[in-house]
C-alpha cells in the first residue's frame, strides 16, 4: 500500500483519510519526530478568527502566508466570514474555482487584483497569499498589515522567528507524529517503507520500539535527509 | 506564570522597541507587585543559579513521555533549545495553575535548588503537569538560568517610567545592583522602583554604585571625523583599555568593587579593597581593573613599558597584560597568594562619580577629569593609575597612533565629549561617549565540522569549527588542524546556503557534529589571541565570528599555523 503525503484528521475540503490494511505500507515522514503534535484544528480556526477579529478591530490587514494549493482552501472553509472582507492571492483564486466547482463549501472571496490600494475594506479584510508573495511589491497595497504564516513548521520557535511573520499558525497537511505512529498502526502492516522527511528516526523508532520490519524507501526526487527542508510543506 | 509567559512571547514574537515598550507596559500595570519584582529580574538579566541539574531534567522528560534517549536528543538537536524541546515532548497539561510567577518562584521552583535526583524526579513531573507549553517552557528557562529575551535592561527602566511617569535615569539608579545574586525580588522593593521621587534619594547610600555611562561605536573613516565631532581639541581621547570596566565606590570607610554587569566583585580583588585606606569617603571611581605588572622601582612612570621590553620572550614584561590572564584569575576559585603575585591588578581610572559624598554626574567632563587626576594623584597606592589622555595635532595624527593599539595591548581609543555630562547606559542625551576599536585580528579559515544551532539557527547547520593548515602551501603531508568555533556574522540567506553545502558534503556524523569535505573557507575575525595548552592547535582566540565568507578563495590558500602563531606577537 503507498500513500502519498497524508494527514489524519478530516478536514471539511477534501476526502478524509481512510486506513486500509496491508502487509506493507509505505508512509512519508516528514514531521517525524514526537516534537510535532498537532493542536486540534478548531482550536487553530479559534486562533485564526482571534487575530483576524483583533487587527479588524485596530483597523489593520491581516496578511495570512499558506502554500495556495489545498492549505489556503482549508483556511477558507474555517474563516467566520463576518469579521470581514476575504481576499486571496492570484494564485489561489483559481484553485478556489476548482474547489467550489467540486462541491465543497468556500465563503466568498475577492481577487486582489480587483482591490484598489486604499479600498476601505482592505482595513478589515484577511488576505491569503502564498510566502512567495512576502516581501514583495505585490504587498504594499495593503497599508499597515499584520503577517502570519500557516504551517507544521510553525511548531518551533526558530522556525516562527526566522520566517520573520507577526505569528505562526500551527497547521499542516502532513501527519503529526501521533498521526503517523496511529497510521501505521491501523494499517496492520508488519513492513513500513519510510521516506520523505526523518527517515532514519522513524525507521529506527518503528524497529526499536515497534518491532517493524521498518526500512528506507529510496525515491528519485525530493531530500531524504534528515533535514527539514521547510519547503516540501 | 501564564501572564509572564504571554509577556514572554509577546517580546519574543517583535524587534520593534515599541512593541516590546507596549508589551511590558501592559504586564506590569496587571502585575501583582511580587510578580511584577520577579519579572524586572529576570528581563534585566537576572539569573539565579541553575536549580535543576540539566540531565535531571532530560531524564525526567524522557521517562513521562516514554521516549528513548536517542530519541530525545534527536528532538532536541532540531528544536535547538532545551526549554522548547522539553516543553514539546512532555503531554500536554489539561489544567493550568493560576499561580503567579512570585509564587511560582519562591515556593515551587527555588526549593527545588539541593535536591537529591530521586526527590527532583518525584516533584517535577507535578509541577510540570500544571503549566500550559508556553509557561511550561519559560517555567524550565528559569529553571536552567538560561532565559534570555531580546531587551536590555535600558528598556525595561523605560517601561516602567513611562508606568509612573518617573524620569528613566532614576529608575535606571534604583535598579542599580537589583540582579546582583544576593538580592531577593520582593514586592516592597518592586514598589521602590517605581515609587515618587522623594527628597533625601539623591544621597547615596551604603555601597549602592551608578549606572555605567556606556560608549557607541564609531566606525566612520577617519576622514568624515572634523565633520562629524569637530576639532578634537573639544574630546578627550584616552586608548580602550582590554579589562573589566568597574566602579570603585568608597564610603563608610570601605570599598565597594563593581563590573559592569552590576554584580559586586569585591571579593575577587583584595588588592583593590586595600584602597580604602588611600581614598577620601564618599569618592566614586569609574574605570577599568586590569592585570597589571609594574616595574620595580618606578611604580607609574611608563604606562607602556612592556612595548619596549621586546628583547625576549621570557623577560618579564611590565605594565599591562593580556586580557586572558585576567580571565584566568576571575576564573580561580581560590585566591592564593601565588595567584594574587602571577596576576595583579590594577585600576586605571576613567572618571569621577562621587567626591566628597556628592553626585558629579551633571558637572561636565572637564570639571571632573580635573578633580579625578588631584583624586589619583593623592591616592599613593599603584593600584590606582589615572588612564592617559592621548593628543594629537589632529585626527589623522591620532588616527597614527592608534595604529599602535596591539603593540600597546589596547583594542584602540575612546573619545569622550568634554562638556559630556556622565549619562546612565548607552544614550546620547547628554553628551556622547565614543569608542573607535581597531580592526579585528583576521584569518582566512576552513569549515571542517557543523552542528545544528540554537535558537532561531535551530535546525541548520550554523554551528562550525575551523581550521588551518599546519604546513605551508605544497607540502603534502600539511593537515588542517581545528583552532576555533564560531557561529555568529552570516545573514540568513548565507546561512541556509551553507546549510544545504554541509549536507551534500557530510563525510561522518558523529552525534550532533558532521565532519564535512572541507570545500569552504571564512574570513574569521577576533578580539584577542594566546597561547593555550588546552587546544590542539595551542592557540585559543577570544570572541571568534565570521566576517565574511571566502567564495574566492580555494581552500589550500586558506592561511596556515605559522601566520597565526605571528599573531601571537
Amino acid at each position: 500500500m503507498a500513500s502519498g503525503d497524508y494527514k489524519v484528521e478530516p478536514d471539511g475540503t477534501c476526502a478524509p483519510f481512510e486506513p486500509v490494511r496491508c502487509h506493507t505500507f509505505i508512509t512519508e515522514s516528514t514531521f517525524g519526530l514526537p516534537i510535532y503534535k498537532w493542536p486540534s484544528q478548531a482550536e487553530v480556526f479559534r486562533e485564526i478568527n482571534d487575530w483576524w477579529r483583533a487587527n479588524a478591530a485596530a483597523g489593520r490587514a491581516s496578511v495570512l502566508f499558506c502554500y495556495a494549493f489545498g492549505k489556503a482552501q482549508r483556511i477558507l472553509h474555517g474563516l467566520d466570514e463576518n469579521i470581514g472582507t476575504i481576499v486571496v492571492h492570484g494564485a489561489v483564486e483559481p484553485l478556489n474555482k476548482v474547489y467550489r466547482e467540486g462541491g465543497v463549501y468556500l465563503p466568498p472571496t475577492i481577487y486582489a487584483g480587483d482591490l484598489k490600494k486604499g479600498d476601505p475594506r482592505l482595513k478589515q479584510a484577511i488576505i491569503l497569499a502564498p510566502p512567495s508573495a512576502g516581501g514583495s511589491t505585490w504587498m504594499r497595497r495593503f497599508g499597515d498589515y499584520a503577517d502570519a504564516f500557516a504551517s507544521g513548521w510553525m511548531m518551533l520557535r526558530g522556525t516562527r522567528r526566522r520566517r520573520g511573520v507577526d505569528r505562526g499558525f500551527v497547521l499542516s497537511d502532513h501527519a503529526d507524529w501521533p498521526g503517523l505512529l496511529w497510521a501505521i498502526e491501523q494499517t496492520g502492516a508488519e513492513r513500513v517503507m519510510v521516506t520523505h522527511g526523518s527517515v532514519p528516526i522513524l525507521v529506527r523508532y518503528l524497529r526499536e520500539m515497534r518491532g517493524l520490519d521498518a526500512q528506507a524507501f529510496e525515491t528519485e526526487y525530493g531530500d531524504e535527509d534528515d533535514a527539514n527542508t521547510q519547503e516540501a510543506e | 506564570m501564564k501572564a509572564f509567559a504571554t509577556l514572554y512571547s509577546r517580546l519574543d514574537a517583535t524587534t520593534s522597541s515599541n512593541a516590546k515598550l507596549a508589551a511590558m507596559r501592559d504586564y506590569f500595570r496587571e502585575a501583582d507587585p511580587a510578580d511584577a519584582a520577579w519579572a524586572v529580574y529576570f528581563l534585566s538579566g537576572g539569573r539565579p543559579r541553575q536549580l535543576v541539574p540539566t540531565k535531571v531534567l532530560r531524564e525526567t522528560t524522557m521517562i513521562v513521555s516514554a521516549l528513548p534517549e536517542w530519541l530525545f536528543e534527536e528532538s532536541y538537536q532540531a528544536v535547538g533549545d532545551m526549554a522548547e524541546t522539553i516543553s514539546l515532548l512532555m503531554p500536554e497539561a489539561e489544567h493550568s495553575s493560576d499561580d503567579g510567577l512570585a509564587v511560582w518562584m519562591q515556593d515551587k521552583l527555588l526549593p527545588l535548588r539541593g535536591l537529591p535526583p530521586e526527590e527532583l524526579a518525584e516533584r517535577l513531573p507535578a509541577l510540570w503537569a500544571q503549566l500550559d507549553r508556553l509557561s511550561l517552557m519559560v517555567c524550565i528557562k528559569l529553571i536552567t538560568g538560561a532565559f534570555r529575551v531580546g531587551v536590555s535592561k535600558l528598556l525595561v527602566t523605560r517601561a516602567l517610567a513611562s508606568l509612573v511617569d518617573l524620569d528613566p535615569k532614576r529608575v535606571a539608579q534604583r535598579l542599580v545592583g537589583y540582579t546582583d545574586l544576593s538580592h531577593r525580588p520582593s514586592a516592597e522593593g518592586y514598589l521602590a522602583l517605581i515609587a515618587d521621587e522623594s527628597e533625601h534619594e539623591h544621597a547615596q547610600r551604603g555601597g549602592q554604585p551608578y549606572p555605567f555611562f556606556l560608549a557607541h561605536p564609531l566606525q566612520a573613516p577617519v576622514e568624515e571625523f572634523d565633520t562629524l565631532l569637530g576639532a578634537p581639541e573639544n574630546w578627550f581621547v584616552e586608548w580602550k583599555w582590554d579589562g573589566i570596566r568597574a566602579q570603585l565606590v568608597k564610603r563608610d570607610g570601605q570599598i565597594w568593587v563593581w563590573s559592569r554587569g552590576e554584580e559586586l566583585v569585591s571579593e575577587r580583588f583584595p588588592e583593590l579593597c586595600e584602597l580604602a585606606g588611600n581614598l577620601p569617603d564618599g569618592t566614586v571611581i569609574d574605570g577599568e581593573i586590569l592585570v597589571w605588572k609594574h616595574a620595580p622601582g618606578e611604580p607609574t612612570t611608563n604606562l607602556f613599558e612592556h612595548s619596549d621590553s621586546d628583547d625576549s620572550e621570557t623577560a618579564e614584561r611590565f605594565g599591562v597584560q593580556s586580557f586572558s590572564l585576567l580571565q584566568q584569575r576571575i576564573g580561580r576559585k581560590n585566591l592564593t597568594a601565588k595567584v594574587l603575585a602571577d596576576a595583579p591588578v590594577a585600576v586605571l581610572a576613567y572618571d569621577l562619580l562621587e567626591w566628597q559624598g556628592d553626585d558629579w554626574r551633571q558637572r561636565e567632563h572637564r570639571e571632573r577629569r580635573q578633580q579625578l587626576e588631584a583624586v589619583v594623584g593623592q591616592c599613593p597606592s599603584p593600584r590606582l593609575m589615572l588612564s592617559p589622555l592621548v593628543s594629537g595635532a589632529d585626527w589623522q595624527d591620532l588616527a597614527r597612533q592608534r595604529e599602535a593599539s596591539r603593540a600597546r595591548g589596547v583594542e584602540g581609543m575612546m573619545i569622550k565629549a568634554r562638556a559630556a555630562q556622565y549619562g546612565v547606559g548607552r544614550t546620547k542625551d547628554v553628551g556622547v561617549w565614543w569608542k573607535w576599536k581597531i580592526d579585528p585580528y583576521s584569518i582566512d579559515a576552513v569549515l571542517i565540522y557543523a552542528q545544528r544551532g540554537h535558537g532561531r539557527r535551530a535546525s541548520l547547520y550554523t554551528d562550525y569549527t575551523f581550521a588551518v593548515w599546519d604546513g605551508a602551501p605544497g607540502d603534502p603531508e600539511r593537515k588542517l588542524v581545528p583552532f576555533a568555533k564560531a557561529y555568529s556574522g552570516l545573514t540568513d540567506e548565507e546561512m541556509r546556503k551553507v546549510d544545504a553545502i554541509v549536507r551534500k558534503t557530510t563525510v561522518e556524523k558523529f552525534g550532533p557534529v558532521r565532519s564535512v569535505t572541507p570545500t569552504l573557507v571564512f574570513e574569521l575575525g577576533f578580539e584577542g589571541i594566546a597561547a593555550s595548552s588546552r587546544h590542539k592547535s595551542g592557540i585559543a582566540v577570544r570572541f571568534p565570528r565570521m566576517l565574511r565568507w571566502r567564495l574566492d578563495k580555494p581552500v589550500e590558500e586558506a592561511d596556515t599555523l605559522a601566520t597565526l602563531r605571528e599573531l601571537l606577537g
